[in-house]
């Protein structure tokens, strides 16, 4: 069996609203090899972002567990979890806001490696310019402050920020949503590059299908907390089984067409008062009466294909 | 990726000069020329209040009944007072006064207002309605009055003035440290820090105070001259150090009875009170900009 980098059990993160749980992640479980890229599509809302900081780390969870390399980052002393850090990082939706002001591009690629004592100020300095060489950014904005680049140019910055300790895994939160469509593309390319060039794994979020078809292997779709569909982008595309995705994909905007009939009805309900059994239920064209009492685990219905459906 | 850390290609084609943070501040700073004039002027005003009196062959206690209403000669460079007491000299106590009061109560507003400020706005929930109901109830009292009281109540010494003025300054300071608390707390960059591997220290040190002390200076270098103007309020109305103790709004009060015959004796107290309080007020603006990234 090839070895798992990232394996997430059934972990799930509820929120107290008031008196209420908010249930943002509802018990999600899958495993990532090595060198394998994978795209988590959903609505805004359905848990994506909070998911991904469960991945990290950096918010504990209500119920579940992470192991990254065969470790449990919220079980790991102190000591571990900062090595485990090298090996998984992050990639924030607005890289304005998640690189440091008040240092210039130089010092925020060169921060991990200070806060890990890697190399002395020389060769983090080479290191440094390398990595802007890596991701694009000319030498010249070494000084520059993130405010005096563009929005394109300063998430290329918080790549390089997050390559620089080489981790094993990437975990990337609609790294391209505020940008441009223009320089969407070049970000999306770059991330390709990297993935052929070197042994990167790396999740990749977005609320649009067409952005994570291009650059994932496996897709998993989530809609209120839950997966309700996992399989290799391929199997995906071409025979999307839950209901959901159906949709998903019937409103996919076609490259160069016009964006196709969008069937999906009604709202996404609120995380606070989920409907009962499945979640899509009250959205759902074939809902059964099993649908509404009973919630759907993901099961693998064909190789590689996973869905959380009671018609299957 | 770089394969191995010991082994990178050197692409240092052109020297790169590395900035650091405080050159950064200053350079931002210097470019407000107003600014950088007021803070060699704000540190010439500290050398004189600490060498002035040690230098000066006066005391403001040396009456000297044959130099009365002098205007400014070789003997007394801005003349003499009503007692025949050196000008001068009671000006540079004054401004020594004043510092003092001016930075003590600074520094207690500071310290009261970020801890009521930080813990409300770390814990937030309850302990935040109840600080921040306090917080404007402080706000809306008239601090002039409220600084009477305390005055009256705790003594007329330099150091129960500098407290009173502390104590009852400090609303304002407490409102801007919870925002700052509350902004940063929840930027992305403090998670990005997390991420990368800093330990909540790091991410105070580091990332935090970098990126709100410079509300907090700004605010304090505006409040200095505030605390200045109200020890010179007190004086005027004759509640401010005990005299003989020259302040500047005790000589302004004084000069002012004298101003027709004599206008050295308003000119210079008044003079040197109102560059004071400039000075402060034009750093401050210099400090707002040097910690805002946008004046590159
Ligand atoms: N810290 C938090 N406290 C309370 N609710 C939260 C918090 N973070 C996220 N949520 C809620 O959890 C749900 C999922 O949010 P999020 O993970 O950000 O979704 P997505 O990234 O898919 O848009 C949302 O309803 C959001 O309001
Ligand atoms: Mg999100």
């Amino acid at each position: 069996m090839a070895q798992n980098i990232l394996q997430v059990e059934n972990v799930k993160k509820y929120f107290k609203v008031g008196k209420k749980d908010l249930k943002a992640v509802d018990g999600v479980s899958f495993a990532l090899e090595k060198h394998k890229s994978l795209g988590i599509v959903g609505e805004s809302g359905s848990g994506k972002s909070t998911l991904a900081r469960l991945i990290l780390g950096l918010i504990p969870p209500t119920e579940g567990d992470v192991y990254l390399l065969g470790k449990s980052i919220f079980k790991a002393s102190k000591n571990e979890v900062k090595q485990l850090r090298r090996e998984i990082q992050m990639v924030f939706q607005n890289p304005y806001l998640s690189l440091f002001p008040h240092m210039t591009i130089g010092s925020n690629i060169e921060e991990p490696l200070r806060l890990h004592n890697i190399g002395t100020k020389k060769t983090r300095k080479s290191i440094v310019l390398n990595l802007m060489e890596q991701v694009g950014v000319p030498p010249q904005y070494y000084n520059s402050f993130p405010h005096e680049l563009s929005g394109g140019q300063q998430q290329r910055v918080a790549i390089a920020r997050a390559l620089a300790l080489e981790p094993q895994l990437i975990v990337f939160d609609e790294p391209v949503s505020s940008l441009d469509v223009s320089i969407q593309a070049q970000i999306l390319n770059l991330l390709l590059e990297l993935k052929r060039k070197t042994d990167l794994s790396y999740i990749f979020i977005a609320h649009d299908l067409a952005v994570v078809e291009y650059v994932s292997d496996l897709i998993a779709v989530m809609y209120l907390g839950v997966f309700v569909e996992f399989a290799s982008t391929e199997e995906l595309l071409n025979e999307p089984l839950h209901p959901y995705t159906q949709t998903l994909l019937k409103s996919v905007p076609v490259i160069g067409g016009e964006i196709r009939d969008i069937t999906i009805s009604g709202e996404i309900p609120s995380p606070i008062n989920p409907p009962s059994g499945c979640p899509f239920h009250p959205r759902c064209p074939y809902k059964k009466e099993i649908c509404e009492i009973e919630k759907p685990i993901l099961k693998e219905v064909k190789p590689e294909h996973n869905v959380a459906c009671h018609l299957y | 990726m770089v394969e191995n850390y010991n082994d990178v290609k050197t692409i240092n084609t052109f020297e790169i000069k590395e900035r650091s943070y405080f050159s950064i501040l200053w350079g931002r700073f210097k470019k407000n020329k107003m600014a950088v004039i007021s803070l060699y002027f704000i540190i010439f005003l500290i050398v004189v209040a600490i060498v002035g009196p040690l230098v000066s062959p006066y005391h403001y206690t040396m009456m000297d009944y044959t130099a009365l209403y002098q205007t400014p000669n070789a003997k007394h460079w801005m003349g003499t007072d009503d007692g025949g007491r050196d000008l001068a000299t009671l000006i540079v106590y004054g401004l020594r006064n004043a510092l003092i009061v001016g930075f003590g109560a600074g520094l207690v507003e500071v310290f009261i207002g970020i801890l009521i400020g930080a813990i409300a706005g770390y814990l937030g929930g309850q302990v935040d309605n109840i600080l921040m109901r306090f917080v404007d109830i402080m706000f809306a009292l008239p601090s002039f009055l409220l600084n009477l009281v305390l005055v009256v109540v705790l003594g007329r010494s330099l150091f129960t003035i500098l407290l009173a003025i502390g104590l009852t300054s400090w609303a304002g300071m407490a409102r801007l440290v919870r925002g700052q608390v509350l902004t940063v707390k929840q930027l992305e960059y403090i998670e990005a820090a997390k991420a990368l591997g800093a330990s909540n220290l790091t991410i105070i040190l580091r990332y935090v105070i970098p990126n709100s002390v410079g509300p907090i200076a700004v605010a304090l270098s505006f409040n200095i001259p505030g605390a200045m103007m109200m020890e010179s309020g007190l004086s005027l109305i004759g509640l401010g150090v005990m005299p003989p103790m020259p302040s500047w709004g005790g000589l302004i009060s004084q000069g002012s009875r004298w101003m027709l015959s004599y206008p050295h004796m308003i000119l210079f107290p008044a003079g040197a009170f109102a560059l004071t309080i400039l000075a402060f007020t034009f750093f401050g603006d210099g400090l707002r900009d040097a910690f805002d990234p946008k004046t590159e």
